[in-house]
């Protein structure tokens, strides 16, 4: 499974954002290979790259705890980029702003739907991949697709 | 707005994937995560430990469990240099870790003049 972020609304903010590994992804040594997994801020230069790289490909179970965070990540740069504070954030998730900067600071064991909500919150939805992916042989028809995991325009 | 403060790269790259398997997952992940957002020009969540001659300490603020050294490249300081990354186990980092921080920067810098 691989997904794009995506702004709704404003087409001019619909730039697809690669998210590094999932489950279904892991093991696929040619894809990481082909920087599907590589964020795009990341090169074949950047140390940082390579570390994650080699743990996903390396360390079975690793991608299940890294693909939330970078996916958190790159919500946050899209926070900044959007210019929104973690205080508008908070008050379109109806949270306050510490449940918001905690997520962004300190996410250790956060729940994947409080990831969603904050994605929602920023207007971005989340779409899958295609097209660059082709399913390994004896791995067809396991897990779920995702088809769409869309938010509501703000 | 904050500004990108540069990417990482590794003072040895195989060494550095050693010491990153020995990591726990999870704390490997807040590690990785740590670093992103710390490269991104994040300012938040972070402590910033200045152990002189450019040897810096990243570690996020409030938690044990993960740590690292990390110089600036002398040529280009975009070039953020991870030396050594640890389980933190104690408040300070243990004498013998700081040597080897400082030893391979030293053999970071060596061989970049080289070059």
């Amino acid at each position: 499974m691989g997904v794009t972020l995506r702004n709704k609304g404003k087409s001019e903010f619909a730039r697809p954002i690669a998210l590094e590994g999932t489950t279904e992804m892991k093991g696929r040594r040619d894809q990481l290979n082909q920087g599907n997994f590589a964020d795009d801020r990341q090169n074949a230069d950047d140390g940082l790259a390579l570390l994650i790289r080699d743990s996903i490909d390396n360390d079975p179970g690793f991608v299940d705890v890294w693909a939330p965070l970078a996916l958190l990540s790159k919500l946050i740069d899209e926070r900044i980029r959007l210019g929104l504070s973690q205080a508008e954030v908070a008050c379109r998730m109806g949270v306050a702003r510490s449940a918001v900067a905690k997520l962004e600071n300190d996410p250790d064991g956060v729940a994947f739907a409080r990831i969603l909500s904050y994605s929602r919150a920023l207007g971005v939805e989340l779409v899958p991949k295609t097209g660059r992916v082709r399913p390994k042989a004896g791995r067809a028809g396991r897990g779920r697709p995702v088809t769409s995991i869309a938010a509501s325009p703000r | 707005m904050q500004r990108p403060r540069g990417t990482w790269t590794n003072f040895d790259d195989e060494i550095l994937v050693g010491e990153m398997r020995t990591i726990p997952q999870p704390d490997r992940g807040l590690l990785f995560f740590a670093m992103q957002r710390f490269a991104q020009g994040d300012e938040a969540g972070f402590t910033l430990k200045d152990y002189g001659g450019d040897l810096f300490m990243l570690k996020k603020k409030g938690r044990s469990g993960r740590s690292l050294f990390f110089t600036y490249d002398e040529a280009d300081r975009t070039k953020l240099v991870l030396l050594l990354a640890y389980k933190k186990e104690s408040d300070e980092a243990p004498d013998s870790l700081i040597r080897a921080a400082r030893e391979r920067r030293g053999r970071y810098i060596e061989k970049q003049r080289e070059e």
